[in-house]
């Protein structure tokens, strides 16, 4: 048996692929390639029609900035960690450095080929500029961007404080959207000076902060975090094992739950609605709302395909907004308080199914007017009228007939 | 004359498998304003009679009754007629302390009035005020268990099923609880409180159920249950020690 700690990365690591590897056959037999490869011609077919006829002023270093700092600033680690390892693993801490480089290691190739991916569906909308730079110039800066990154996120995971580690990210962030706007302005040099400067400055800063040797819980928190994406993720196809929930306050979404009234029958749609609002579910739900909105908008603002595009791209959030939903029925789905509380069981369903129509409802219903108020205001009625029929049939009726559906299914099983 | 029990459980026999039940014939009731204490080793089937009462589980044969209706009678009055607290806290990651109550509130129907002064009073009682917002996954483990015991107590049920309720709490923590739970019985509520610290046990309660292997080996007083013991003078914890080691074997027959 290989004993060594690589050995243990890679057993991990092989194991885990093993125990998700089921799940991913459910997805791909799900149609859900399919789905994104619509959501790709899509897009494909709205960029195509935005490069043809791109305005004179249009930001093209400030867009490109855009799109590509996530995926810059973005430096994962998969370190396989788990809470037993702070007992069984933390007395060989002095030995954790191949472990740890091999995590780094593959999180910066897989996010590297993300970011040239971006880069390259980039280039076509650079070359509509003034390109300043040679894009091998810009993807060699993208690479040594990443590998700053890669470091600074370890030692920011190293810090001791949570504040100290967001402050240091947002400075990281807000160097880079510049650094990034920079290399597709100005000749190269200039950014590469101020590359330079920036980096002094935070590796410097990064001196500053107290630190953990081995960030042991943090390390643990996010491998936990990963993984319930994975598993949220594959909890839309198909029976997932429950991994607990991330949570987050969002008090500017606070109001949502107060509007439920204090009485009995509604206990479990308070109960929802704060799941819906506060765990992962509402911060998807969010990101994927300001993405429908913007880029329906932005389809619709520029008529491609005579407004079809947009109601194509708002009728696909629509679906996904769907999908993710249908994952809150496995929340507290096997709460023992179902079967203490004084309430009939068929009150769980009802209820759930009423927080996520109207959580459904109102993001859906936001991509909508994004969707076929500019559509409108060009006079194309047909398709906006299209967008807001599909919208309304689509998030008040079928999502909460198929999700009542698989929650009957689910109930038999049971 | 005996008044009529709150908790009635005649005759249960019942575990995870019929072909090997964890309790047999296990019978007891408890009346109300009366606080019973449910005492037995580890794997004796203490859980396994909350689990039956709660209706978690279905008895192989007999009958759990609570106010004179059993679960499948009328679910929603024979689950409003107690609250439970489980020996590890059960609680919902996406809410707050404040949450919870207002959870349970709901859900036993306690008037809007006395929720806001119930709640308030709690947060007091058991220093949790500072932490009302909390979210249940930033509290301790003995917070969490007070939040367990918090909202037993805001439903003001005619029964408690307290399970191992002094783990992890803190001194004041438990003052309060026994405080409260001393306070509800004399309100004429009945608590049945499973613990392994026999010294409060024997401090607060009336009566006790001894269970050994599945088996109740004694109940009653303390006298009775020194009289089972075999030895008229000893205190809850050595008439227990004599109960349960008399077989050899500690954990005692399951089947």
């Amino acid at each position: 048996m290989d004993r060594s700690l690589e050995g243990l990365w890679r057993r991990r690591s092989a194991d885990f692929w093993k125990e998700a590897s089921p799940y991913i056959r459910y997805m791909l037999q799900s149609g859900f390639p399919a789905f994104l490869s619509l959501v790709g011609i899509a897009f494909l077919v709205s960029y195509g029609s935005f490069l043809r006829q791109v305005p004179e002023h249009y930001p093209i270093a400030l867009t490109g900035a855009a799109v590509l700092l996530p995926f810059v600033c973005w430096s994962p680690l998969r370190s396989w960690l788990v809470p037993a390892d702070t007992v069984f693993l933390m007395p060989r801490e002095s030995g954790m450095k191949p472990y740890i480089l091999r995590s780094a290691r593959r999180g910066l190739i897989v996010t590297s080929i993300w970011t040239a991916v971006v880069l390259i569906a980039f280039l076509p909308l650079y070359y509509k500029g003034t390109v300043p730079v040679h894009p091998l110039a810009a993807a060699a800066v993208l690479a040594v961007l990443k590998c700053l990154h890669a470091y600074a996120a370890w030692i920011e995971r190293r810090m001791t404080y949570s504040s100290a580690r967001r402050l240091y990210r947002l400075l990281r962030w807000a160097l880079t959207i510049i650094i990034l706007v920079s290399l597709f302005t100005f000749p190269l040099w200039k950014t590469l000076l101020f590359l330079l400067g920036a980096a002094g400055v935070v590796y410097a800063a990064l001196k500053l902060p107290r630190k953990h040797r081995f960030p042991w819980e943090r390390l643990i928190i996010e491998e936990a975090r990963t993984r319930r994406g994975y598993y949220r993720f594959f909890s839309m196809f198909i029976d997932v094992p429950a991994a607990g929930t991330a949570v987050a306050k969002r008090a500017y979404l606070s109001w949502l739950p107060s509007l439920v009234p204090y009485r009995r029958r509604s206990t479990y749609t308070f109960l929802y609605t704060q799941t819906i609002t506060r765990t992962e579910t509402g911060g998807i739900l969010l990101r994927l709302t300001g993405l429908g909105a913007l880029s329906s908008f932005f389809a619709a603002q520029s008529g491609s395909l005579n407004g079809w595009a947009a109601v194509a791209l708002c009728c696909l959030f629509t679906a996904v907004l769907g999908m993710q939903l249908g994952a809150v029925r496995h929340a507290h789905r096997y709460t023992v308080w179902q079967h203490v509380y004084p309430l009939p069981v068929a009150t769980r369903f009802q209820s759930l199914l009423r927080a996520a129509r109207t959580a459904h409802l109102i993001c859906a219903v936001l991509i909508a007017c994004f969707t076929v108020i500019p559509l409108a205001l060009q006079s194309l009625w047909l398709p906006a009228a299209t967008a807001a029929l599909f919208v309304l049939l689509y998030a008040a009726v079928i999502a909460p007939y198929r999700l009542s559906a698989r929650m009957a299914k689910e109930n038999e099983d049971d | 004359m005996s008044k009529e029990p709150i908790l009635k459980v005649s005759g249960l026999t019942g575990g995870y498998s019929p072909r090997k039940p964890v309790l047999h014939d296990v019978t007891f009731g408890i009346q109300p304003g009366e606080m019973v204490g449910l005492i037995g080793l580890n794997g004796a089937g203490k859980s396994t009679t909350i689990k039956h009462i709660l209706g978690l589980m279905q008895p192989h044969s007999g009958d759990v009754r609570i106010k004179g209706t059993s679960l499948d009678d009328n679910p929603e009055v024979y689950r409003s007629a107690f609250a439970y607290v489980p020996e590890t806290p059960v609680l919902f990651d996406e809410l707050t302390v404040e949450d919870h109550l207002r959870l349970t509130g709901m859900a036993y129907d306690v008037p809007d009035s006395a929720y806001t002064k119930r709640c308030d009073d709690l947060l007091k009682e058991f220093h949790m005020n500072p932490k009302r917002k909390a979210f249940a996954g930033h509290l301790s483990k003995g917070m969490k268990q007070k939040v367990m015991l918090m909202n037993a107590l805001l439903a003001e049920p005619p029964l408690y099923i307290i399970d191992e309720p002094f783990v992890g709490l803190d001194p004041l923590g438990i003052r309060s609880l026994l405080e409260r739970l001393v306070e509800v019985k004399r309100k004429g509520a009945a608590i049945l409180m499973s613990s392994h610290i026999l010294a409060t046990v024997e401090s607060y309660c009336d009566r006790y159920l001894v269970l050994h292997g599945g088996r109740l080996v004694a109940s009653g007083t303390l006298e009775d249950v020194r009289k089972t013991a075999g030895d008229s003078a000893s205190s809850l914890e050595e008439a227990f020690y004599r109960l349960v080691i008399e077989e050899g074997d500690t954990n005692g027959p399951v089947a």
